[in-house]
């Protein structure tokens, strides 16, 4: 492995959770900007999650630990 | 005054150098005589002609072959020892050396496996880009659920910078720790009425803690193939709805257009993902 490498990766990250703090559902006017949203915009934000397709690319550095195997 | 100092300077640093190819050119001879006696079975003389230049007189390249030639002469002589120090000695020079199993005497080849001459870790900076593929799990609309419609979409790149940390568990697998700084954008509509829809842009920004296993399962022309799998925690930085936007397509009413709301303050303050991918290095 040479001492210096490049790393290239497609990932895909799949989000598990809702993004929307759900405990502040019963909550909406009681929140400057869910209330804005609600009143100004007429929008009250969904349960939601995000996940991404994401390409890497990465400069590595390898260090070696050399001894005498046991 | 100053003109004097920079022509002595100049005319040190011109010796110093010329002084130091000399050296440089004398020990490439000492090395290919070394290598003669070697081969000649004078093996006893080689240490003495070469271990000055060991020191300091050496390039790189030389220094590892001279350091190799001391191994086998050490090897020869019977001194296990002394030849496992100069191994050890020359992968400190070149920590990546690699033995060649064509060229290299059985002894040689014998003495190196039994020392860690892979690399354990690695260290390195990470960044690219992201599509947001975000996901509907429940309407809450302000008006009948059914027509609201919403619409997540993705829009446009988002990126992601950070450190990357690898342990490499076995020839096969390694681990990998990845902190990074993410953003990612996308895209929410919904219809509000029959007459009316909102749209916003979302950009939100994580600090990703992702843990990953990599599987190696391919080689090809010095090329390493791997799959990942893995999971992320990630930390709410920020979160902003930009550009919001209440329009009224097909009637006369005044639009109602922002700047951004700061999501943050509804917005759950960690992301979890799992994590499947490819890779080659």
């Amino acid at each position: 492995m040479a001492r210096d490498n490049i790393q290239f990766n497609v990932r895909y990250n799949f989000g598990f959770n809702n993004v929307f703090n759900e405990e502040l559902r019963d909550d909406i006017e009681g929140i400057p900007q869910t209330n804005e949203l609600l009143y100004d915009y007429n929008y009250i934000e969904n349960d939601f999650s995000i996940s991404n397709f994401s390409i890497l690319f990465s400069y590595n550095r390898e260090f070696y630990i050399h001894k005498k195997k046991k | 005054m100053k003109l004097l100092y920079t022509q002595i300077l100049t005319t040190f640093f011109i010796l110093l150098s010329i002084q130091l190819t000399i050296a440089q050119d004398d020990c490439t001879v000492k090395l290919i005589e070394a290598e003669k006696l070697y081969e000649d079975g004078k093996i006893e003389k080689v240490p003495d002609l070469i271990d000055n230049c060991i020191e300091s007189g050496f390039n790189k390249e030389n220094k590892i072959s001279a350091l190799r030639l001391l191994t086998l002469v050490y090897l020869y002589e019977d001194n296990v020892d002394k030849a496992g120090e100069t191994l050890l000695q020359l992968l400190k020079v070149s920590p990546e050396y690699k033995i060649d199993r064509n060229l290299d005497p059985i002894e040689f080849i014998r003495l190196y496996s039994m020392y860690s001459t892979e690399s354990v870790f690695s260290l390195g900076i990470v960044g690219g880009a992201n599509i947001t593929t975000p996901r509907l799990i429940s309407t809450y609309s302000a008006t009948d659920y059914d027509k609201a419609e919403s619409k997540y979409t993705s829009n446009g790149l988002g990126f992601s910078i950070g450190l990357k940390g690898t342990y490499h568990f076995n020839n096969e697998i390694d681990i990998i720790f990845e902190p990074k700084f993410s953003q990612y954008s996308f895209l929410i509509t919904e219809n509000t009425s029959n007459l009316s829809q909102f749209s916003g842009n979302y950009k939100k920004s994580y600090i990703d803690f992702p843990l990953i296993g990599s599987y190696y399962f391919y080689d090809y022309r010095g090329a390493s193939f791997y799959v990942d799998l893995g999971f992320s925690y990630g930390m709410l930085i920020s979160s902003k709805l930009n550009n919001p936007l209440h329009e009224f397509p097909e009637v006369e009413n005044p639009d109602k257009k922002g700047s951004y709301i700061n999501s943050k303050a509804f917005s759950k303050d960690y992301l979890l993902t799992g994590i499947i991918g490819v890779g080659t290095k």
